[in-house]
């Protein structure tokens, strides 16, 4: 029996290539701001928020349950940061904006002709996943947090 | 084609998806909406079927656009399904208020909407012998 979603492919790389690259400006944008002392706008948190929330939806739809995955973790922390439970930190920063997390998520979707990842790259998205649950758990931004909203 | 259908979502992979998911059996066309300003101008002027409309959008979102065809004579026919991330329970009540027939939880899986599609439209057939 043929998987429709084959046919769509496409539809969800140029998609999910997109989020990828707003979020990895986003994150950078609030990295800069924190370092600047700047206040964190809600706006910001927002729109980062709202496309992790879009590459969830659309990853679990087109079987990529490995970038699933870290999308749900970072979007259970900035749930937190929106809600005002935890706020923007060094601590936070470290795990969130490296950018070696926006490279991993374009390898994936390089790699992306069939949505298993590979054990490396399983192993590296596992690891993400543990230090944004980790993160989560502690509860806190760092420690100069500030609030974001 | 026996069924006209339409997807409203600012997500063209989530349009994909549901068109490849629905298409595929020949029985249900599909039409799409990319934002809700696009989706008014396609209601006011074909009578669908089954609509599927995403509650998040930045323009018109899908609560306003059920209120929009409650009063639409076009639409009276027409069964309609409310997409969401997370089904809050204020959307899910606002969205029985306003026509809902069922919702739809992303991620959701090809045979859980065809399923869904299939039901709802057999229950359409019926109504109207």
């Amino acid at each position: 029996v043929s998987d429709p979603r084959d046919n769509v492919q496409q539809e969800f790389l140029a998609e999910a290539q997109e989020l990828v690259e707003a979020l990895s400006r986003d994150l950078l944008l609030l990295d800069e701001a924190f370092h600047r002392g700047d206040r964190i706008e809600p706006t910001l948190i927002n729109e980062i928020f709202r496309s992790v929330h879009t590459l969830k939806g659309i990853a679990g739809m087109f079987g990529y349950q490995h970038v699933g995955a870290v999308a749900h973790a970072l979007e259970d922390l900035l749930d937190d940061l929106r809600l005002g439970r935890t706020s923007v930190g060094q601590q936070l920063l470290d795990v969130v904006v490296p950018a070696a997390h926006v490279d991993v998520a374009r390898g994936v979707l390089r790699k992306a002709s069939r949505p298993a990842p590979g054990v490396e790259l399983e192993q590296i998205l596992a690891r993400i996943v543990e230090d944004l649950d980790e993160l989560g758990e502690s509860g806190v931004g760092g420690e100069h947090g500030q609030p974001s909203a | 084609v026996a069924f006209h259908a339409l997807i409203v979502d600012d997500s063209s992979a989530v349009r994909a998806f549901v068109r490849a998911s629905l298409e595929e059996r020949g029985f249900v066309l599909v039409e799409e909406a990319e934002t809700g300003f696009e989706a008014l101008r396609l209601l006011a002027s074909n009578a669908f079927d089954i609509v599927i409309v995403d509650v998040n959008m930045p323009d018109i979102n899908g609560l306003e656009l059920l209120a929009f065809m409650r009063k639409s004579p076009r639409q009276q026919a027409a069964r309609r399904i409310l997409i969401s991330t997370e089904v809050g329970k204020v959307d899910t009540q606002r969205g029985l208020e306003l026509g809902a027939d069922a919702f739809l939880r992303k991620p959701f899986e090809v045979e859980e909407l065809r399923t869904l599609v299939r039901d709802l439209l057999s229950g359409a057939e019926e109504a109207s012998r």
